[in-house]
């Protein structure tokens, strides 16, 4: 009899140990479930910018949804909005409204964009359509670089006309400063005399 | 009568303050409108957008909106090209202007002593020529030292759109939507109260 209590005793003592080893493993175990991973969502990045003509006439938009930048103008007399333009966005280039965007009988519009070397300026045409040559935009670097190669353009400020936009630039060997009219149908860059700061 | 006020406004003319407006330098700025007009601008020529008034607009220098918050102060800073308007110490707005570039703009503390919707405005020579018909939204300012027949205004600006920088003649040019909202809460004189202050101060930088 008291051998069969002291096999009892020996068994259940051996159960204790065997139980509480395990539920101890459990505990640092990682857990494997058979789950499906998660789905990881990528969040499109949805900016807007806009602006007012200085009329409050129209207003002036650029979203950027999935890499692409998408140009509208609102007619704000019938809230008409038409889309004008669609770009890609390339690299880490960045298009922005500058606040004299509108030429002062909002025909045209222009942008600047900010590149990581030298930033450009874009004109556009408020209806939509295509300069000659069947040209989206027309650059503002490229017939300054031609014309005036020894000035580097530091900003375009706004309009001093329905056509004429101001440059400011920077002698590329010295400190001095000088501004040109940018006259958008003939691309011509004029050299002024008045420095408009 | 007209011609007696016409030489009192041309005797008290000094002969030191030039005429930002040449038109008011020889006869009493008014309400004027045009139709279909072109302007000249740099010597250039410039559409002329028509003035369409509102049934409830009135022709004539008007009261400001009336409102009881506290003392309107207009703020010109030519360094920073912005205007505030306060109200008390309450901002009401603020926005980049255009000061003089080809004429300078006075400095000091001012009162607007009339308001007209639209009028005409010329001066300047050669290649700064101007001639705007339906400038718009105009608020003519005076002290003791720049007499109002000198033309310094505050107003809308239709002919360029380079704000935050100079380029005018001496008045300080606002967008049009800007000037309107100004021009509505502004106060010309009434009653033997004086019209809005303006206080303009600051340097263009260099």
């Amino acid at each position: 009899m008291k051998i069969k209590i002291s096999i009892f005793i020996l068994i259940i003592t051996l159960l204790t140990f065997f139980v509480t080893g395990e539920l101890n493993s459990k505990k640092n175990r990682t857990v494997i479930t058979s789950a499906a991973p998660p789905v990881i969502t990528p969040i499109e990045s949805e900016t807007t910018s806009s602006m007012d003509s200085p009329d409050g006439e129209k207003t002036l938009m650029i979203e950027k949804k999935d890499n692409f930048y998408t140009i509208f103008i609102t007619n704000n007399s019938d809230g008409n909005k038409t889309q004008v333009f669609r770009k890609e966005k390339i690299n880490s280039s960045q298009l922005e409204i500058p606040y004299n965007t509108w030429s002062p009988d909002n025909f045209y519009f222009f942008l600047k964009e900010k590149n990581a070397s030298v930033d450009n300026y874009l004109v556009f045409q408020s209806s939509g359509e295509s300069f000659l040559n069947n040209q989206p935009y027309l650059s503002i670097q490229e017939p300054f670089k031609i014309n005036v190669p020894n000035y580097t353009i530091e900003e375009v400020t706004g309009w001093a006309g329905p056509n004429l936009l101001i440059v400011n630039a920077k002698q590329n060997d010295s400190d001095s400063k000088i501004s040109f009219w940018y006259e958008v149908p003939s691309q011509a860059v004029i050299q002024l005399g008045t420095y408009f700061k | 009568m007209i011609f007696l006020l016409l030489f009192i406004y041309k005797m008290i003319l000094p002969k030191n303050i030039p005429c930002a407006n040449s038109i008011s330098c020889k006869k009493l700025p008014r309400f004027e409108v045009e139709r279909n007009a072109t302007g000249i601008f740099n010597n250039q020529p410039v559409p002329v957008p028509n003035i369409m008034l509102s049934k409830n607009e009135d022709t004539n220098p008007v009261l400001g909106l009336k409102t009881t918050s506290g003392e309107k102060h207009i703020y010109v800073n030519l360094e920073t090209q912005t205007l505030s308007a306060y109200e008390g110490s309450s901002l009401f707005m603020q926005t980049p202007i255009s000061s003089g570039l080809w004429g300078k703009t006075p400095k000091g503390d001012f009162t607007i002593w009339a308001k007209f919707r639209a009028t005409r405005m010329s001066g300047g020579s050669g290649a700064d020529y101007y001639d705007l018909p339906n400038v718009p939204y105009v608020m003519f300012f005076s002290n003791d030292e720049v007499p109002g027949s000198s033309g310094f205004s505050l107003h809308g600006t239709y002919w360029h759109n380079n704000f935050g920088h100079a380029m005018s003649h001496g008045c300080v040019n606002m967008k049009t939507t800007d000037a309107g909202k100004i021009y509505d809460w502004a106060d010309a004189p009434s009653d033997g109260q004086p019209g809005t202050k303006i206080t303009i101060y600051g340097d263009l930088p260099v």
